[in-house]
C-alpha cells in the first residue's frame, strides 16, 4: 500500500510537473505568437511608410515631369516664334550701344 | 425708384469704421504703417523688404564721394549728415570709399548717421555695420519730417537722404476746374474692433504697432473735400481741365527746405527716391508701395522740381533721365560747376548703361543662356565693380548655373567685404561650401547667414541638407519644418517636402537593418559543429 501511496503521490507530482510545463508552453506559445506578431507589425509598418514616402515622391516628381514636359512644349512654342540667336544678338547690340553712349558722355567730361 | 449708380456704389460702403473721415496721412491705414518703422530692426532690409540694394548697393555711395571730391578743397573739418539711413550701409560704402580717395578728408571728418527710429540705430551698431568707422560716425535719434535744430544750420558739406523723402507727410489731392479738393479716408474693418478705435484716438503712432497684423483687413474708403489751409499751397499746380489726382509731397518739400538749410558754403546733398517725374492722368489711381509693414508714396519729382528750381540753393537735375531711382543734388555754390557730373552721374546715359545689361543678363538666365548671361553680367560688373548688390546676383549664377563653386564662394567673400551684413552672400558661400564637400565650412557659413535672417525659407531648406549630410537627422527635420512654417509663399515648399520625404524614407530603411539584425543575432553553428 504505501508503495501505492508512495506511487500515486510521484504520479500527482508528475501531473503538476506536466501541467505546469504544458502551461509554461502555452505562455511561451503564446509570447512567441505576440513577438512574431509584433515583428511583424513593424516590418509591415516600416514597408507602409516607405511605400507612402515612395509613393509621395513619385506623385511629386511626375508633377516636375509634367511640368517640365510644358515648359517644353512652351519653349519649343516660342522658339518658332523668333530664333533665340536673333535675340541673344539684339539684346547684346542694345547693350553695347547703352555702354558706348554712356563711355562717350564720360569722354566728354 | 431704382438707383443703379447708387446700387452698385451702396457696396463700398460695408464694414465697420473705425475712426472718422481724415486726410489720408492721419488714416488708419497709414498711422499703422508708420508705426511699423518703430521697433523694427535691420531685419527689413536683410530679408529685403526693403529693396536697399538699390541704394545701398555702394554705387550711389561713390558717386557721392565723387561729388564732395569735385565740390572744391575742404578746409576744416568735414562734416556730413544722414536721415532716414535704415541698414546704415549707405554710410559705411561712403566711408570706405573716402578712405580711400581722400584719406585726408576721411581723418578729421564726421559723419552724423540718422534716423527717426531708435531701434533702427541700435540694430546698426548690434549688426556691427559701421563699426569700422566708430572714430567718425555720432548716431542721433532724428525725425527728419519734425523741424530741424538750430545745431544742423549751415552745419554740412554733404547731406545725404535715400528712400526718406517718401516716407515724409503727403496730401492726395483731385485737381482740375472745379478746384482742389483733399482726399478724405476713413477706414473700415469687417468686424468691429473696439481696441483700434481707442488707441487711434489717442495722438501719436508708435503704440499702434499691435494692430500691424490686422492693418492688411482694414479698407480705406474715400471721399474728397474742398479745403483752404494746405501746407504749401503756393506749389500746387494751376486749377485747370478734367480732375487728375495729384500726390502733394509738403513733407519732402519742408525737408528739402530744411537740408538745403544745413549745408555750409559749397556744401552738397544728394536726394534718391522712387518717384513720378511728369504729372498724373486723370484716370490714374495712386498706388502705394508697401515695404513689408510700412508705406510709402511715390515721390512727386514734378513738384519737388518746378519748387526748387528758382530756389536760392542750386537745385540740379539730369537733362533727361527714366523713373527708376531718380536722384537730384543741392549745391551751395554755383551750380553750373556741378551741372555736368549731375547729369553724367544721374542721368539718362548712366542710368541705362547701369540697367541694360543686368535686365538683359536676368532674361537670358531665364532662357537658360547662362554663357550670354554671364558676358552681360561681366558688362555690368565692370561698370560698377564694388556693387555688392550685383556682386551677390553673380556669384548666384556662378553657384547654381555654372556651378563654379570656388569662384561663386570668392565673388560672395568680396561682397560680404563690401556688405557685411548679407545674409543671401552667406548662404551662397554655405551651398557653394555644400557642393565642394566642405560640411563644416558649409556649417559656419549657413550659421552666420541663419543669424542674420533665421525667416529665409531657402536657407532652412540648405540647412536641412547640411545637416542631414552631417547626420544631425533630428536637426534636418528641424529645420524642414521652419522652412515650411516661414514659407508664406510656398516658394520652396516642394523642395522641403521632397527633402524630409528623402529624410524619412531614409529612417526607415535604417530602421528596417536595425529590425532585421534585432531578429537574427544569434547564429547557431551547431549543425555544422556536429559534422565536423
Ligand atoms: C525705406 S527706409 C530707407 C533706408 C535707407 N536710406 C535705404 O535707402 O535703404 C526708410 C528709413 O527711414 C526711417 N524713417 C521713416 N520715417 C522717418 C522720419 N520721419 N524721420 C526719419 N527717419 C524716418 C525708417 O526708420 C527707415 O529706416
Amino acid at each position: 500500500m504505501a508503495d501505492i501511496d508512495n506511487i500515486e503521490k510521484r504520479l500527482i507530482k508528475v501531473e503538476g510537473k506536466l501541467e505546469k510545463l504544458h502551461t509554461d508552453m502555452v505562455r511561451v506559445n503564446n509570447e512567441v505568437h505576440r513577438h512574431v506578431t509584433k515583428l511583424e507589425d513593424r516590418f509591415n509598418r516600416n514597408l507602409k511608410d516607405q511605400n507612402r514616402v515612395n509613393a509621395q515622391d513619385h506623385k511629386f516628381i511626375t508633377g516636375l515631369e509634367n511640368r517640365f514636359g510644358k515648359m517644353d512644349r512652351d519653349s519649343k512654342k516660342l522658339k518658332k516664334q523668333s530664333d533665340p540667336r536673333q535675340v541673344d544678338r539684339n539684346t547684346m547690340k542694345l547693350v553695347d550701344q547703352a555702354l558706348k553712349a554712356y563711355d562717350q558722355k564720360k569722354g566728354k567730361r | 425708384m431704382l438707383d443703379p449708380v447708387a446700387m452698385v456704389a451702396k457696396g463700398a460702403r460695408k464694414g465697420y469704421p473705425v475712426e472718422d473721415f481724415q486726410p489720408i496721412w492721419n488714416s488708419a491705414a497709414m498711422r499703422i504703417a508708420r508705426s511699423a518703422w518703430v521697433d523694427c530692426g535691420l531685419e527689413v532690409f536683410l530679408r529685403k523688404d526693403v529693396p536697399y540694394g538699390a541704394t545701398s548697393s555702394g554705387r550711389l555711395s561713390e558717386d557721392a564721394v565723387q561729388l564732395l571730391l569735385e565740390t572744391g578743397p575742404k578746409n576744416q573739418p568735414c562734416r556730413f549728415l544722414e536721415i532716414g539711413s535704415g541698414s546704415g550701409i549707405f554710410a559705411k560704402l561712403f566711408l570706405d570709399s573716402l578712405k580711400l580717395q581722400a584719406p585726408e578728408i576721411y581723418k578729421t571728418c564726421t559723419y552724423i548717421v540718422t534716423d527717426g527710429s531708435a531701434i533702427m540705430l541700435e540694430s546698426q551698431s548690434k549688426y556691427g555695420v559701421l563699426a569700422e568707422h566708430a572714430d567718425q560716425i555720432e548716431t542721433r535719434v532724428f525725425d527728419a519730417g519734425a523741424p530741424w535744430p538750430k545745431d544742423f544750420e549751415a552745419a554740412f558739406d554733404g547731406v545725404f537722404a535715400s528712400y526718406i523723402l517718401d516716407s515724409l507727410p503727403i496730401d492726395i489731392l483731385s485737381v482740375g476746374e472745379s478746384g482742389v479738393r483733399q482726399m478724405q479716408a476713413r477706414c473700415v474693418l469687417p468686424v468691429k474692433n473696439d481696441a483700434l478705435e481707442d488707441a487711434l484716438k489717442i495722438p501719436g503712432n508708435n503704440h499702434l504697432a499691435p494692430f500691424l497684423p490686422i492693418a492688411k483687413n482694414l479698407q480705406i474708403q474715400t471721399r474728397h473735400f474742398e479745403t483752404a489751409n494746405l501746407p504749401y499751397a503756393d506749389a500746387l499746380p494751376m486749377k485747370k481741365g478734367d480732375d487728375t489726382p495729384m500726390v502733394h509731397c509738403h513733407g519732402a518739400l519742408a525737408c528739402v527746405e530744411n537740408i538745403a538749410n544745413a549745408l555750409r558754403s559749397g556744401g552738397f546733398a544728394m536726394l534718391s527716391d522712387y518717384g513720378t517725374l511728369v504729372p498724373r492722368e486723370p484716370s490714374e489711381q495712386i498706388e502705394f508701395q508697401n515695404f513689408g509693414a510700412s508705406a510709402a508714396l511715390a515721390v512727386n519729382f514734378h513738384q519737388l522740381d518746378s519748387w526748387f528750381a528758382e530756389g536760392k540753393t542750386a537745385y540740379l537735375k539730369p537733362v533727361s533721365e527714366e523713373g527708376h531711382l531718380i536722384t537730384r543734388v543741392l549745391y551751395n555754390g554755383d551750380g553750373s560747376d556741378l551741372f555736368e557730373l549731375v547729369d553724367l552721374l544721374f542721368g539718362l546715359a548712366r542710368q541705362q548703361a547701369l540697367r541694360l545689361p543686368v535686365e538683359a543678363a536676368r532674361e537670358m538666365l531665364r532662357a537658360n543662356a547662362f554663357e550670354t548671361a554671364r558676358q552681360l553680367y561681366s558688362k555690368a560688373m565692370a561698370l560698377q565693380p564694388r556693387n555688392w548688390s550685383l556682386a551677390e546676383e553673380v556669384s548666384e549664377l556662378l553657384l547654381l548655373s555654372a556651378k563654379d563653386y570656388k569662384d561663386a564662394i570668392s565673388l560672395a567673400e568680396f561682397g560680404l567685404s563690401l556688405n557685411p551684413i548679407g545674409p543671401n552672400l552667406y548662404r551662397i558661400i554655405a551651398e557653394a561650401r555644400y557642393h565642394l564637400g566642405d560640411i563644416s565650412g558649409a556649417e559656419d557659413a549657413i550659421a552666420a547667414c541663419l543669424r542674420l535672417s533665421g525667416a529665409s525659407p531657402q536657407a532652412r531648406l540648405l540647412q536641412a541638407r547640411i545637416q542631414v549630410k552631417s547626420e544631425h537627422i533630428e536637426g534636418a527635420l528641424i529645420s524642414v519644418a521652419k522652412g515650411l512654417a516661414m514659407d508664406k509663399e510656398a516658394d520652396q515648399r516642394e523642395a522641403l517636402i521632397q527633402l524630409q520625404n528623402e529624410i524619412l524614407v531614409n529612417i526607415s530603411q535604417n530602421a528596417r537593418e536595425d529590425l532585421l539584425a534585432e531578429v537574427n543575432r544569434t547564429r547557431n553553428l551547431d549543425a555544422l559543429t556536429l559534422r565536423l
